[in-house]
């Protein structure tokens, strides 16, 4: 249906809600030049003060590098877990698919104060507060949903017949699996695991239960700072955060716009 | 399923389904039941345990304290008026995204998913500074002659959850509205149906389902926030993740913490409970509206 | 480009049973047996069985019970990537993250063939179905009929000599269809390597096989070339499966002058049937060999009007009303006489050599 008319006012509230989406992750940017210790916005002067307190203080560098080695470690075990699951789910038999579909997206919507709260009493009792195994485990519950999400839905646009013919024309079963059910995963295992990194990289709430004055993530010291004091550092690493994250996931995008991978053979 | 699946073709790997599709799923049971089930438990353990014995004094103190009933009622409160806005807001952009051209659309998608993907914590950081009182928002709204306070007001506080919000509604919302056939409403419109009555009898009924799954999951996330409350807002506008946050951090009072998580379990899942039973009628009903 | 010729394997398959959930059999009990450098082709309705008894050739499901034997060896138990079988499948297949080259050479490598053999090799064969420049490409670039002639030789190249097509012209058009049918039994000759075909367009089947197993409800009802399939059916559903029918039903009458049917439709001639059959007979008459003719022709079996006439350029088709109320397809050339017309009244006749007794 052709409309002969632009939809202008449409375009314009749609400019507006870009503008609103857009505006607080654009803005954080300049906020962190400013050249005083103040929240004024815009900044009466300028200074790049902030910027370089957040690379050179081992309180925010420290975070920084806690946040990573966090993230990645839970990405990565959210990736295994999570294609293992995919391939039950997609491809498999068991008793009890729903319920368990269900007990692997819940954490999506499970309030996340009650994760910290359960995650931090438990881990009490176990002495995992304040460390890296008890962040990963507990990041690993959050991010796995969406890795388990972004490889089904990966595998199940693999057809079963690229299997069967490559078992045909004399792959093993473990060939199969490596050369071509594998290579045709990569791309939901690749953004289950961007996911996942993000979602760790970013996370606030378990990270206030578990962390220490010892151990602390990056979304904590700037919480702590936010809710404490004046400090326009913590607008310095949102920006660097926010750059860091958009940067991968626009590589991500750019990368995987080659010919499409799990494409059906079936042109017209 | 192709006819292989039909068939329960060997392929690649092994004649019997079953045993391994049981091997493939343990671990992530397991390990959800241990660092899932588990902490759940154990909140509702601590919530029902008072000095050793099985008791529901922390849920009696809670429905019984007026300033927790207060809290809880603005936590649906705000989960409410944080829906309805964004469903306002993400329907017409939702549908300008069916209407544009290819490129466009990839522009509007972009606009709603990127900051999707970039820190919550930094955004809610943003709005923190942009929404103070000698901030540009205020200052632009007074300017216009309006003067009224957003920070630490529930005002703010819904700012801040709509903007990270939306994009969870325009999604499912926008998927629903590109299924629509549009030749569907040049029929209503040659049969008579002026545009209004048009949209009204056959574009919306169609479109309900996306509002309703968009709305619910913007719903349940409503009722978990923490972060954005707690730093646009005032003790004032306080949630119940901040009052949970705050009984075991001020006061240790685990067990008034637990008691408290487990009835903000509850409302989510009786809430998940209605939705998916009436989603399911709802679509039933759209579709009995085209028949 | 002359490829090397493989050489065929037998097979032999025997009293092959499978069941799935609940319900009859898919496969009730199936025996074939195929001789090296044939083209056998099973044919049959959707459902009838055959591309199960297929994939129970290939390995992808095992027999309930029966055997398989392929070169006199039981492959029952053998794995499906061990039984050097080649297999084209409807839906191409091709693996959509490799070019072509590197799919064609796909089988080889997993042979570990050394890699100057490989290339060798490929090169051999994409000349063989004349896409040689097309070894860069990505399969998604290239048109259906290119990619069915890739998997083709995939299918090849690593020297099977047994070959499983499953419907593989089924996603093409017609005009496509027709070249690949040609270009597959070609290559077929050349290598003399053992073929089954599975489809369910029986002129595809008549075109193609040396012999057609015609496959309903899990049975197969009929093994034959298709000049004898077309000609003497065995049965009344192979009959009306394969090319269009007339079949009438009646009494054995024996006059002087040959055998006659009695029906409804009055006294027809038919061909002399078997000694002993008798009682209820299904004659087969097909539609090409009906003569149409001004009615109160002397020689008329029947007479009728019109009702239908479809023109299909070399040929037209219709359909004639008898007076009993049942209708009969003819088929005219286009160079034997005038077109008929809707309402015309005419009378059939046709030789009684020319009908088959089911």
């Amino acid at each position: 249906m052709t409309r002969s008319r632009r939809p202008v006012l449409l375009g314009i509230f749609a400019a507006i809600v870009g503008v609103i989406l857009f505006l607080p992750g654009l803005a954080v940017i300049p906020m962190g030049f400013n050249g005083a210790r103040t929240m004024r916005f815009p900044p009466d002067t300028w200074g790049v003060d902030w910027y370089l307190n957040f690379f050179t203080n081992p309180a925010w560098t420290g975070s920084l590098v806690t946040s990573f080695a966090v993230s990645l470690l839970a990405a990565v075990l959210a990736t295994v877990l999570g294609t293992l699951t995919a391939f039950a789910l997609i491809r498999h038999r068991f008793p009890g698919k729903p319920i368990v579909t269900g007990l692997v997206l819940a954490p999506l919507v499970t309030p996340i104060v009650i994760l910290g709260l359960g995650d931090y009493s438990l881990f009490l009792q176990w002495q995992l507060t304040g460390s890296l195994p008890g962040f990963v485990l507990a990041y690993t519950v959050i991010a796995l949903p969406y890795a388990v999400i972004t490889v089904s839905a990966s595998l199940a646009g693999v057809e079963r017949q690229y299997e069967l013919a490559a078992s045909v024309l004399g792959a093993s079963k473990f060939s199969v699996f490596t050369k071509i059910t594998l290579p045709l995963i990569s791309r939901g295992m690749a953004a289950g695991f961007l996911f996942a990194f993000v979602t760790g990289f970013d996370e606030t709430v378990i990270a206030i239960f578990l962390s220490d004055p010892g151990f602390r993530t990056l979304p904590v010291t700037m919480y702590s700072s936010m809710t404490r004091e004046v400090d326009p550092t913590i607008a310095a690493a949102s920006a660097v955060i926010m750059l860091t994250t958009t940067l991968i996931l626009l590589a991500y995008v750019s990368l995987t716009k080659g010919p499409h991978a799990s494409g059906n053979a079936r042109r017209r | 399923m192709t006819i292989a699946d039909r068939q329960g073709l060997r392929g690649a790997f092994g004649p019997r389904a079953v045993p391994v599709g049981v091997l493939l799923i343990a671990p992530a049971v397991l390990y959800l039941a241990v660092f899932y089930l588990l902490p759940l438990l154990d909140i509702v353990r601590r919530s029902l345990v008072v000095d050793g014995e099985l008791s529901a004094d922390n849920y009696i103190d809670f429905f019984t304290t007026p300033a927790y009933v207060t809290i809880l009622l603005r936590t649906i409160g705000m989960a409410v008026g944080a829906t309805v806005l964004c469903v306002l807001i993400a329907y017409p952009y939702a549908y300008l995204m069916t209407i544009v051209s290819n490129r466009t659309r990839a522009v509007l998608l972009g606009v709603v998913l990127v900051p999707f993907w970039t820190s919550m914590l930094a955004r809610t950081y943003a709005w923190l500074v942009l929404l103070q009182d000698s901030g540009p928002i205020k200052s632009g709204l007074a300017l216009l002659g309006v003067d009224v306070p957003l920070l630490r007001t529930p005002a703010g506080v819904l700012i801040g959850m709509v903007q990270i919000l939306l994009p969870f509604m325009v999604l499912p919302l926008y998927n629903t509205l590109a299924s629509i056939d549009r030749r569907l409403l040049a029929a209503a419109r040659v049969l008579g149906a002026n545009p209004l009555s048009a949209f009204a009898k056959v574009y919306f009924p169609l479109s309900l389902p996306g509002v309703l799954s968009g709305g619910v999951i913007v719903y349940v996330l409503s009722l978990g926030f923490y972060v954005t409350p707690a730093v646009l807002g005032s003790p004032q506008t306080s949630l119940i993740s901040q009052l949970i946050v705050q009984e075991l951090s001020q006061r240790l009072a685990w067990g008034s913490a637990g008691a408290m998580s487990v009835i903000l379990i509850v409302l989510t899942l009786v809430f998940l409970a209605l939705a998916s039973r009436w989603l399911n009628i709802r679509a039933l009903f759209s579709r009995e509206v085209i028949r | 480009m002359h490829l090397e010729t493989l050489g065929g394997a037998s097979l032999r398959i025997h009293e092959v049973v499978k069941r799935f959930a609940g319900g009859a059999p898919a496969v009730d009990a199936v025996s074939l047996t195929v001789e090296p450098g044939e083209f056998l082709t099973l044919l049959g309705p959707s459902g009838s069985g055959k591309t199960t008894t297929l994939n129970m050739i290939a390995g992808f499901i095992t027999p309930d019970s029966g055997s398989i034997f392929l070169d006199d060896q039981d492959i029952a138990e053998l794995a499906v990537h061990r039984r050097g079988i080649g297999m084209v499948f409807q839906q191409f297949s091709l693996f959509p993250h490799m070019n072509v080259a590197a799919n064609v050479g796909f089988p080889l490598r997993e042979r570990r063939m050394p890699k100057a053999d490989v290339q060798r090799r490929v090169a051999e064969v994409l000349e063989a179905v004349n896409l040689a420049a097309f070894a860069e490409r990505m399969p998604h670039e290239l048109s259906g009929g290119q990619q069915q002639r890739v998997a083709l030789a995939r299918a090849i190249v690593f020297e099977p000599r047994l070959l499983l097509m499953d419907e593989p012209l089924g996603a093409l058009d017609k005009k496509l269809r027709e070249h690949l049918q040609i270009e597959i039994k070609r290559i077929q000759r050349e290598l003399g390597i053992t073929c089954i075909f599975v489809t369910h367009d029986q002129e595809e089947a008549l075109l193609m096989s040396d012999r057609i197993a015609v496959f309903n409800e899990g049975k197969v009802v009929q093994v034959a070339t298709p000049g004898d399939l077309y000609e003497r059916p065995a049965s009344r559903f192979v009959a009306e499966f394969v090319g269009d029918s007339n079949i009438f039903t009646g009494t054995l009458a024996t006059r002087s002058g040959g055998a006659r049917l009695r029906c409804a439709e009055g006294d027809l001639p038919v061909a002399t049937p078997a000694a002993g059959r008798d009682g209820d007979l299904d004659v087969l008459v097909r539609p090409e060999v009906i003569e149409i003719a001004a009615p109160g022709a002397a020689s008329a079996c029947l007479t009728g009007e019109v009702i239908e006439s479809d023109y299909f350029g070399a040929s037209t088709k219709s359909l004639v009303r008898t007076p009993s109320g049942r209708t009969v397809r003819v088929r005219q050339d286009r160079s034997r006489g005038a077109v008929l017309t809707v309402g015309d009244e005419v009378s059939l006749s046709w030789r009684a050599e020319d009908t088959h007794v089911l």
